[in-house]
C-alpha cells in the first residue's frame, strides 16, 4: 500500500516536472528562436505562446495605435509543418495571409493609420498520415512596435 | 497486474504534467490550480475534436506605447500623476503587489519616455523590489538595475532595456502557471496609463489626447476578455468587475468603422493599413471617463 502510494506521488511529481518542461521548453524557443527576429522593433512585452496539435487554430486580438508601425511574427516549432497566419480587420477582411507567399513569410512589417482591432489567426495544418501519433509542438505569436 | 497499476500510474503522472503543459499564459497554490482546471478543460476539448480547439490571446499594446503616443500627442511630463513613491510600503498581498507592479511599471515607462532618468532609476528599483517580492526577480534584477544605470542617457536603450524585462516577467509567470498574476500586472499598468492620460486631458485641452483616450475602449474590451480568463482567481474576479463598470464609461462613445484598406511598399516590403476605426469623443464623456479612472486608480494604489 505504502508502496503504491510512493509509487503515485512520484509519478504526479515526475508529470508535474514534465508540464513544466514543456513550458520552460516553450519559452526557451520563443526566447531563442523568436524574439530576435522582432529587432529593431520593441516587443510589447507579453508572451503569446502555446503547445498546439495539427488542426488546430488560434487567435490574437490587439488593437493597433494609428501613427505607429508594428511587426507581427509567428513562430513556430518545425515539428508542425508549415503553419498558415492570417492578419484580419474588425469585420473579417484578411489584409495579409502567408499562405499567398507560400508559407515563407513568418512576419509582417505594417504601419496603422487609423487606430484599428486587428486578429491574427494561426492554423497548424492536418495531419496527413492518421496511422501516427500526434505531434505538439509550441508557437508563438508576438508583436513589436516602433516609435 | 503490478504492471498494469504501474502503467496506470505512469499514464496518469504523464497526463497531469501535459495538462500544465498547455496553459497559455504563477505564486499561490489556488491560482496553480485554476490555471490547471482551465487546462483541463482545454485539454478534454482538444482530445474530443482537436481540429475543432480555438485558442484566443487578448493582447494589450506596451505601456511603453502608450507614453510614446501621449508625448507625440503634446502631452508634458508632470511627476505629480504618477504613483507616489511611499506608497510601495503598503502593498503586502499577493494582488496589491501585482497590480502595483504594473501601476509602477507604467510609471517608469512614463519617465523613461518622456527623459526623467533620475525618476526612472527610482521607480525602477520600487518595481525590482515589488518583482523580487513576487518571486520574478529575474525579470527586474539588479542586472536590469545596472543595465539601466549603464545606458542612463540612451533612452532607446532604456526602453529596449525595460520592454525585456516586460517580456522577461511575462514569460516567467506563465512558465511557472500564474496567468492569474500576469493579468494583474497587465491590468494595472493599463490603469495607470489611461488615468495619466485623463489628467493630461483635464489639465489642457488636447483634441489629440482626447482621441487617443477614446481609443482605449478598444484596449478595454481586450483587457477584459484576457481578465475574464482568469476570473476564477477571485482578486482578478473583482479587477475585472470594476473594468466592466468602466465600459460603460466608454459605451457612448461614437465610434465610425470604414472599410480597412492595404497597400504595400514594393522596396520597403511594408504595408500600410488606412481605414478602421474613427472615435469621435466628447468633453464631457472625457471628465467621465476621467472620474471613474481616477477612482478606479485610487483603489489600486491603497490596495494592500
Amino acid at each position: 500500500m505504502f508502496q503504491k502510494r510512493f509509487i503515485l506521488i512520484s509519478m504526479l511529481v515526475l508529470g508535474g516536472l514534465f508540464g513544466q518542461g514543456l513550458r520552460a521548453q516553450c519559452k526557451s524557443f520563443t526566447k531563442k528562436k523568436c524574439m530576435p527576429m522582432l529587432a529593431p522593433f520593441l516587443s510589447n512585452g507579453q508572451l503569446n505562446t502555446t503547445t498546439m496539435l495539427p488542426g488546430q487554430t488560434a487567435d490574437m486580438k490587439l488593437n493597433f495605435n494609428s501613427g505607429m508601425s508594428y511587426r507581427i511574427i509567428v513562430c513556430a516549432e518545425g515539428v508542425l509543418g508549415q503553419i498558415e497566419f492570417q492578419v484580419s480587420d474588425a469585420s473579417g477582411r484578411v489584409l495579409f495571409i502567408n499562405k499567398s507567399k507560400d508559407y515563407a513569410a513568418d512576419s509582417w512589417d505594417f504601419t496603422v493609420e487609423t487606430t484599428t482591432q486587428l486578429t491574427v489567426s494561426v492554423k497548424v495544418p492536418e495531419q496527413v498520415d492518421k496511422t501516427v501519433m500526434l505531434e505538439e509542438g509550441c508557437v508563438s505569436v508576438i508583436v513589436g512596435f516602433k516609435k | 497486474m503490478k504492471i498494469n497499476n504501474i502503467s496506470r500510474i505512469l499514464v496518469m503522472g504523464l497526463v497531469t504534467g501535459l495538462l500544465g503543459a498547455c496553459g497559455n499564459s504563477a505564486s499561490s497554490s489556488e491560482e496553480k490550480e485554476n490555471a490547471a482546471a482551465a487546462d483541463t478543460t482545454a485539454v478534454k476539448k482538444g482530445k474530443k475534436d482537436a481540429s475543432n480547439a480555438q485558442k484566443v490571446f487578448y493582447a494589450l499594446p506596451s505601456p511603453i506605447e502608450t507614453a510614446d503616443l501621449l508625448k507625440k500627442a503634446g502631452a508634458t511630463y508632470n511627476k505629480d500623476y504618477l504613483n507616489s513613491l511611499d506608497n510601495s510600503t503598503k502593498y503586502n498581498s499577493s494582488a496589491g503587489k501585482a497590480l502595483n507592479l504594473g501601476v509602477y511599471g507604467t510609471d517608469l515607462s512614463f519617465t523613461t519616455i518622456f527623459d526623467a532618468s533620475s525618476e526612472s532609476i527610482l521607480y525602477l528599483k520600487k518595481v525590482n523590489n515589488l518583482s523580487a517580492s513576487l518571486g520574478i526577480a529575474e525579470a527586474f534584477g539588479d542586472g536590469t538595475m545596472d543595465r539601466m544605470q549603464a545606458n542612463s542617457n540612451n533612452r532607446d536603450s532604456l526602453l529596449s532595456i525595460i520592454s525585456d524585462a516586460y517580456w522577461t516577467a511575462d514569460s516567467y509567470l506563465q512558465e511557472n502557471q500564474r496567468p492569474a498574476t500576469s493579468a494583474l500586472i497587465v491590468a494595472g499598468g493599463w490603469v495607470e496609463g489611461l488615468y495619466i492620460a485623463t489628467r493630461i486631458a483635464l489639465s489642457k485641452e488636447n483634441p489629440e489626447i482626447n482621441i487617443r483616450i477614446a481609443e482605449q475602449k478598444l484596449s478595454l474590451d481586450n483587457l477584459v476578455g484576457l481578465m475574464t480568463e482568469q476570473k476564477k482567481d477571485p482578486d482578478v474576479a473583482a479587477m475585472l468587475s470594476d473594468l466592466i463598470d468602466l465600459q460603460a464609461a466608454f459605451a457612448d462613445i461614437k465610434k465610425s468603422e470604414s472599410k480597412s484598406t492595404s497597400s504595400t511598399d514594393a522596396k520597403t516590403n511594408v504595408t500600410t493599413i488606412g481605414g478602421g476605426s474613427a472615435f469621435v469623443v466628447t468633453k464631457e464623456q472625457i471628465s467621465v471617463i476621467a472620474k471613474k479612472a481616477d477612482a478606479l486608480r485610487t483603489k489600486i494604489i491603497n490596495k494592500s
